[in-house]
């Protein structure tokens, strides 16, 4: 394949890849639910915590040697979203200050609206670049064993969690597959003048339906192959199996998960306490 | 006028842990009017070859010429139009059958041209007459591609391309996955259009095909162009280096000789010539 896949697996070999998977899918989850916690309409608070949990993150995408060029591809997939996204919430009043930007016409654009845009679309970005950190660091294979340990307190309910982790992991094993499809069809059709990146709203339509049908025909081609491969080799989803690869947690891993629980503690805190550094240093009064 | 592949080389995912060199410092000139096999073991870059004679990969360094298209690494000395190179050479993939999307075959087989800009009457005429070509007749015209058998699925699929009235046919191993018979017919179908003038270039692995049609052989090995030559000259010495099988007729004139005949293999052309000269050989002993 010749265009590069965004987030998808890299072999290095940092201590995000040899991190535990478990390990990595909680930190994932406590850094995301960092990133997001609230801290009022105190600004310079607000941009301070997540400036920090940038920097981390920045630390993390240069540990994981994930290129430059992968990111700015991630984003790059999202500024329609981004701009969207910009537009809403500018327009949006929050919180109650009168603190007033500009007006278009008579309608009132508040800074306050416009730090929020400013903050919704940083943590966005933040929180795409922390699964990305995730999914290139981690073999598809080893994410799916880790979500299926997660489900496993499920069946004691009668969660079937194998079964669940099985899906996963044959819907994770095709990506790459159906990708190869997709760039071999692309290029089949090509070949026959269809224009995949230029063109007029019909004739575009006229390509994507040229690569559509190919691919369902051939993604059902390959499920049904793949399901009597199963049951020819009499997989039963109910057996109890053992595993050749045996995750195990090493201590680097506590240590890991234990630093960032104690990042998501002192965000929490500083969110239920009010806790505002600026405030505080400066002896100035809370904005009550 | 001709191909013509100056120092071309081609990597897959530049900077990258992927990165992959599949072709190196390719230089290779192929006539018109030729019916050539393009050989060599899985991985040794033919089909990153063919896919740069209609610019669906454009060279990493070097340039590849074709008639007045030039497909280049340098985007400044690339054609403009390289859209209309893909009318002038048409590339039949491996299991072409996969890339049928329309409800009808003659739609199907019609999409192709319609893309170059012929109106709708004339694209399903010229379809029609690739189907005749082909051999699929007039009650495949309205039938669902997707309830035709492998085969035929994959002659609408070829029709697709020669629908274009390409003047270069690249075709990947059309044989593949078909019964013997099929597959005569296919290739019976390549030699028809070949001696209407045109260039044909098949990727195969069948040295059988290769010896039995071609005019010319480009053996591939590690991303090089390791040898041009007639099939005889190839046939000629041992091939074993680049994972090729001696095709049947050259095993067999060499099993004879090792058993007692004497056959002069510089002078045998083809199977007549080869019972013949047994016959011969016969009378002598």
């Amino acid at each position: 394949m010749n265009n590069f896949t965004m987030g998808r697996y890299v072999p290095y070999n940092s201590f995000l890849h040899r991190m535990d998977p478990r390990a990595k899918i909680f930190c994932l989850v406590a850094l995301v639910v960092a990133i997001f916690m609230d801290f009022g309409f105190s600004w310079a608070m607000t941009f301070t915590m997540d400036a920090i949990a940038a920097i981390l993150i920045l630390v993390l995408l240069w540990s994981s040697r994930t290129s430059l060029g992968q990111v700015l591809n991630s984003l790059k997939s999202l500024w329609f979203m981004a701009v969207f996204l910009l537009i809403i919430y500018i327009l949006m009043p929050v919180g109650t200050s009168t603190w007033v930007a500009f007006n278009i016409g008579t309608y009132p654009i508040y800074w306050d609206s416009i730090l929020n845009a400013a903050k919704i679309l940083l943590r966005l970005v933040l929180m795409i670049e922390l699964t990305m950190i995730l999914t290139s660091s981690t073999k598809p294979l080893d994410l799916t064993y880790a979500f299926e340990w997660y489900l496993y307190p499920f069946k004691l309910i009668g969660f079937p969690s194998h079964e669940v982790a099985m899906t996963l992991s044959i819907a994770l094993r095709f990506i790459p597959t159906i990708l190869e499809d997709v760039e071999r069809i692309m290029k089949a059709q090509t070949s026959r003048g269809v224009d995949f990146s230029r063109g007029k709203i019909g004739a575009k339509f006229r390509a994507i339906v040229s690569l559509i049908v190919p691919l369902f025909v051939s993604s059902f081609v390959r499920s049904e192959e793949l399901a009597n491969a199963m049951e020819c080799r009499g997989y039963d989803p109910k057996a109890k199996r053992t595993r050749y690869r045996q995750l195990a947690f090493g201590w680097s891993d506590v240590a890991e998960t234990v630093f960032v629980g104690c990042f998501l503690a002192l965000f929490i805190y500083v969110s239920v306490t009010k806790f505002d550094a600026f405030y505080t240093w400066w002896g100035l009064q809370l904005p009550s | 006028m001709p191909i013509d592949f100056s120092q071309v080389t081609f990597v897959y995912n530049r900077k990258s842990p992927f990165q992959y060199e599949a072709l190196h410092n390719v230089s290779l000139h192929l006539d018109e009017h030729l019916f050539i096999a393009l050989v060599g073991r899985t991985g040794s870059g033919k089909s990153t070859l063919i896919q740069h004679l209609n610019a669906l990969l454009s060279p990493t360094e070097g340039e590849v010429v074709i008639d007045q298209y030039i497909n280049s690494s340098d985007r400044k000395k690339r054609s403009k139009k390289l859209k209309d190179l893909r009318k002038l050479v048409g590339l039949v993939f491996q299991f072409p059958e996969y890339q049928l999307f329309e409800e009808t075959v003659e739609k199907d087989v019609a999409f192709g041209p319609k893309n170059f800009g012929y109106g709708p009457e004339t694209a399903l005429q010229v379809a029609h007459e690739s189907l005749q070509t082909v051999g699929l007749n007039e009650s495949f015209y309205t039938r669902s591609p997707f309830e035709l058998s492998g085969g035929e699925k994959r002659k609408v699929a070829i029709a697709g391309i020669l629908a274009l009235d390409p003047d270069y046919l690249v075709v990947d191993e059309p044989t593949a996955g078909l019964d013997p018979e099929a597959a005569r017919e296919t290739m019976e179908l390549f030699e028809s259009i070949h001696q209407k003038g045109k260039t044909i270039i098949l990727v195969t692995h069948d040295m059988n095909l290769v010896n039995q049609y071609a005019d010319k052989v480009v053996v591939m090995e590690d991303g090089k162009v390791a040898e041009v030559a007639t099939p005889k000259e190839l046939f000629s010495h041992p091939i074993e280096q680049y994972s090729l099988e001696m095709p049947a007729f050259f095993e067999t004139i060499r099993y004879l000789n090792a058993h007692g005949y004497h056959l002069d293999e510089t002078k045998i052309d083809n199977v007549a010539s080869l019972a013949k000269a047994i016959a011969e050989g016969r009378a002598q002993k």
